[in-house]
């Protein structure tokens, strides 16, 4: 059996030069993903520039497209939040406040395009999930690294062609794309739809090769039971993509033709039905609004994790339960159309089925819940937003299941409430999440760390900002202030309301500059980060340099524990390093990810001459 | 009991690695085939790409990434068949008239090389895993003369459609003085006052209502604005349903749905007085269309397999290609064999 005790917690100088003996050649810190294999010192100047740019263009390292991705959706996240404000501006005032109806009209769905397809479907998957994914589990790549490249292009066609909607008079129909109004309306729905159409692809490429990375690519001894939660998250959000994303496809298709050829499926007018667009639309977009807040809950469950320095409290029943959450997620779509003129026994059924979805979301709240109980619980700005992210989903959880619930909704459908409901859900759960996890794992991404007290003044802002945007919206919608209204004239005393919420959507844009500011300075001049300044114990901290290789590892990793062995993690905490003071953070060891790799130890379990 | 750290075994390519069982794919290794060596300084075939622990792996996850691939293919067309599904339920009897403007001989024909195809496209398979090169090329090339087969009879079917005004939805040519739907809501037209004469004798007035009984319930009262579909009015007393006035629309010329007519050869049959007949064709060409986007798309793939495997690229050691658009090809043609009987036999 084992005979080995813990490494003991070590205390450290400060990080050493650079040129570090412990480096195997090849593997010192400037020779990363971020540099390598880069063009030889010869190579100067604009020649230089272009070379680096042609490699990172045409780059098959999946850090590199998660990094690329991470651009990308940064930049519709701004695109997306620059026109929310102005929605919330003009609702400001009664009456016209910045632009006229029309204008708005497009603004928000606008907003609600860019925040669902370019922004939050691809978010944490194709971000944070191809960086990790295949450190987390000891490959070297992805299965598919060429089909991973392929699906960064075609979402960013996909995005292209959709916004090339503008110039064919935009869209107005939400984000829904409803018929027959969308059938009607002006011809940007077209490039609209085709780009969703097109970005659909990119999304299912995502998961196909996420799913089989994951079932043939692991290193060895890394068992299903020994996967980050996060994993499990990304697994089941791959399904969805696969099983759902093609039914979008065919709507989109099937929406285009309608306009083009006139072949009258959703339209009444030629013997079609536009109730079956809304089956087909929800169809996908219920399971999708699981693509988007499972990955939230993998990247939650490692925070707490690591934050409350203790195993995640019943890991099988939270990575089942996201595949529970995935799977029941198909049966429940109805719920968007109770007040469609679906039949009453159906809705009644759909109603109850997502009741039940709410067993598995609180599993996993409760589980998280206990995760930190008599842990110690270290309140960095990871665990900071990992705690907005349990507040501000367990609130758009519960409303969830209040407009799930058939008699309710009839009431407050097509409200405000719904509108503070999703944004609970999308916003508070899933952009939280994300900001956690870009905290996290930011040092190893970029081998940097930032501010720590930029990260809590952020996370401090984006919370206070949040609540006053959204939580006024539940009391405006409860009392009959409609989505998608341009104006509210009969309901003046809803202004002072809309005006909190518009200066909580101020509040929030600043915490998400504080976001942006800090990151911007972390690579300008940010400390160079240690090797496992979290104590994490998944691979990409034991087991990969910080930032990681070109290849992730020099040698394959052989995984003999579970994702949560903290005491197992090398970790140069010095002093109190749990305190939450800034300043306490774990003294930087930089040797740390090669220390690993060199350290082969028997413990009885497996042989001795089958390690190098 | 927790290891306290993180054990590491050999690079994978390294042939003794405990990972890289050499039960590669293809039997036993990597025998005759050209073998390169890595940045490892290991020998590795040719083929194996360096990401992956060994030949096997690289081979179980390009087919499992192919088959989820064709899982999100039939989903694709899964809603199509739902909307075929609901617009059948609805108007059943103009499905049954509309299909026999199909030609069945023709479709069986197709159906008949596709299922050959289907045929020498495993063949091709077989002869890859067995090296023999020559067998290999000429399975393909096959292949994709019977699928230009396929093609070529799906050209000469739709430009005959198209001679007959048979286009999908809005377009389809109805017989002159056949009101559309558009002016039957708006209840400024009946449908087909001459032809329309019930048993009785009396002529049959669709704005009268309907019976709400039938399952066609939305349809057969066609109120303005009444957008939202079945169980919308379900209360309009009146004695016959649109569907009954197709019924005996086509009883009255002669076409009842009971395939007597000769198919194809001319605008015969109640369909074209129909004026929801551009729905069936709207479907039909969709679905049909796709179909013929993925025989295409199989064919270009197969075209580029068979010029490889003419250089001698697939062997018994390496043909993942080969067995991927196989596999590919076999879901096109079960698309196809739904396809057949729902669009031209029922
Ligand atoms: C900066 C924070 C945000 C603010 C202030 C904001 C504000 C708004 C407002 C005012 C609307 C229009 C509501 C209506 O009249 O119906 C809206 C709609 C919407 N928002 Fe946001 N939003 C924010 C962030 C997000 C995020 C992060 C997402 C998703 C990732 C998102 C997704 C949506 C969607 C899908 C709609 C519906 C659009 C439609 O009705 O077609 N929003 N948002
Ligand atoms: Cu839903």
């Amino acid at each position: 059996m084992a005979t080995l005790t813990p490494a003991p917690v070590r205390s450290r100088p400060a990080p050493a030069a650079p040129k570090n003996p412990g480096y195997p050649q090849g593997h010192e810190p400037v020779h990363n993903y971020l540099h390598e294999p880069g063009p030889g010192p010869e190579v100067t100047g604009f020649a230089r520039f272009r070379a680096i740019a042609w490699e990172w263009m045409t780059t098959v390292d999946h850090k590199r497209i998660g990094l690329m991705y991470l651009a990308s959706v940064s930049l519709a996240f701004a695109v997306g939040g620059f026109l929310a404000l102005a929605v919330r501006l003009e609702l400001f005032t009664q009456g016209e406040t910045i632009m006229t109806a029309d204008t708005y009209n497009q603004v928000f769905t606008m907003h609600g395009i860019v925040m669902v397809f370019l922004f939050i479907v691809p978010s944490i998957p194709a971000s944070l999930g191809n960086f990790l994914l295949p450190i987390m589990i000891g490959a070297k790549d992805v299965a598919f690294p060429k089909l991973n490249l392929a699906s960064f292009y075609i979402y960013g066609i996909g995005a292209v062609v959709a916004l090339t909607g503008l110039a064919f008079g935009g869209v107005d129909t939400g984000w829904t794309f409803y018929t027959p109004y969308s059938k009607e309306t002006v011809d940007g729905v077209l490039f609209m739809g085709l780009g969703v159409f097109i970005m659909g692809f990119s999304s299912i490429l995502t998961g196909l090769n996420f799913i089989v990375t994951i079932h043939k690519m692991r290193a060895p001894g890394m068992t299903w039971n020994r996967m980050p939660l996060f994993l499990w998250s990304i697994y089941a959000t791959s399904i969805v993509q696969i099983l759902a994303t093609p039914v979008i496809g065919i709507t989109m298709l099937l929406l285009f033709l309608e306009r083009v050829l006139q072949i009258g499926i959703f339209d009444p007018a030629l013997g079609g039905d536009p109730v079956l667009f809304q089956h087909f639309f929800w169809f996908y977009s219920h399971p999708a609004v699981y693509i988007m807040i499972l990955p939230a809950f993998g990247v939650v469950s490692e925070l707490m994790g690591t934050f409350s320095r203790q195993r995640v409290y019943g890991y099988r029943a939270v990575a089942l339960s996201s595949v529970a959450i995935a799977l029941l997620g198909f049966l429940v779509w109805g719920h968007h159309m109770f007040t469609s003129g679906q039949s009453p026994v159906s809705s009644v059924i759909f109603s109850l089925i997502t009741f039940l979805i709410g067993i598995p979301s609180g599993i996993k709240i409760f589980n998280w819940v206990w995760t930190m109980y008599k842990g110690s619980v270290w309140l960095q700005t990871p665990m900071l937003y990992a705690l907005t992210f349990l507040f501000l989903f367990t609130i758009g959880g519960v409303t969830g299941i209040m407009v799930g619930a058939l008699s309710v909704d009839i009431h407050l459908h097509d409200t405000y409430f719904v509108v503070a409901h999703f944004h609970y859900v999308m916003m508070g759960g899933t952009v939280m999440a994300m900001l956690g996890g870009l905290h996290y794992w930011w040092p190893k991404m970029t081998g940097k760390l930032y501010n720590e007290t930029a990260g809590k003044v952020s996370a401090l802002l984006v919370f206070l900002g949040f609540n006053m945007t959204f939580f006024i919206q539940f009391i405006m919608g409860s009392q009959g202030m409609p989505r998608r209204y341009y104006d509210y004239p009969d309901m003046p005393w809803l202004e002072p309301l809309h005006q909190i919420s518009t200066v909580g959507s101020w509040v929030l844009g600043l915490g998400l500059m504080v976001v942006w500011a800090n990151g911007m300075w972390s690579l300008w001049k940010g400390k160079p980060a240690p090797g496992n300044p979290w104590g994490g114990a998944t691979l990409e901290w034991t087991a990969a340099t910080t930032p990681p290789d070109h290849h992730n590892f020099h040698h394959t990793p052989l995984v003999t524990h579970g994702p949560y062995d903290y005491n197992a993690a090398l970790y140069g905490a010095s002093g109190d390093g749990m305190s939450g003071d800034g300043h306490a953070a774990p003294v930087p060891d930089v040797t740390v990810g090669v220390a690993q790799n060199e350290r082969f130890i028997d413990d009885g379990t497996s042989q001795p001459d089958s390690l190098s | 009991m927790a290891n306290p750290t993180t054990l590491t075994v050999d690079d994978p390519h390294a042939p003794e690695a405990p990972a890289s069982g050499d039960h590669g794919h293809g039997g036993d290794g990597h025998h005759g085939e050209l073998m390169l060596k890595g940045h490892d300084g290991q020998m590795h075939p040719a083929h194996l790409q360096h990401h992956f622990i060994s030949a096997e792996q690289q081979f179980e996850a390009s087919k499992l990434g192919m088959w989820l691939f064709l899982v999100t293919e039939v989903l694709l067309f899964g809603g199509m068949f739902v909307a075929y599904a609901i617009y059948r339920a609805w108007y059943p009897d103009l499905f049954q008239e509309a299909s026999t403007q199909l030609d069945t001989l023709l479709g069986a024909f197709n159906t008949l090389v596709l299922l050959a195809s289907s045929l020498t496209v495993a063949w091709a398979i077989r002869a890859a895993q067995t090296d023999n090169r020559k067998l290999l090329v000429g399975m393909l090339w096959l292949t994709v003369a019977l699928a230009g087969g396929f093609m070529l009879v799906k050209y000469f079917e739709y430009t005959h459609k198209f001679e007959l005004g048979i286009y999908p939805g809005k377009y389809f040519q109805l017989d002159e003085g056949t009101p559309t739907i558009a002016e039957l809501t708006a209840g400024t037209a009946v449908l087909a006052p001459a032809a329309v004469i019930g048993e009785d004798g009396q002529q049959l007035d669709v704005t009268e209502g309907a019976s709400g009984e039938s399952p066609t319930g939305e349809a057969e009262q066609i109120a303005p604005g009444a957008v939202d579909m079945p169980e919308a009015n379900p209360e309009v007393g009146a004695e016959r349903s649109l569907e009954e006035t197709e019924n005996a629309l086509a009883e009255a010329t002669g076409h009842a749905a009971d395939g007597e007519h000769e198919e194809g050869h001319g605008r015969e049959g109640a369909i074209f007085s129909n004026p929801r007949a551009g729905i069936f064709f709207s479907i039909y060409y969709v679905m049909t269309g796709i179909h013929g986007l993925h025989i295409i798309i199989g064919m270009i793939a197969m075209g580029i397999l068979a010029v490889k495997a003419q250089r001698g690229r697939y062997t018994s050691v390496y043909y993942t290609p080969v067995e991927n658009v196989g596999l590919y090809w076999h879901i096109v043609d079960i698309i196809w064999i739904f396809l057949f009987p729902l669009m031209y036999l029922i």
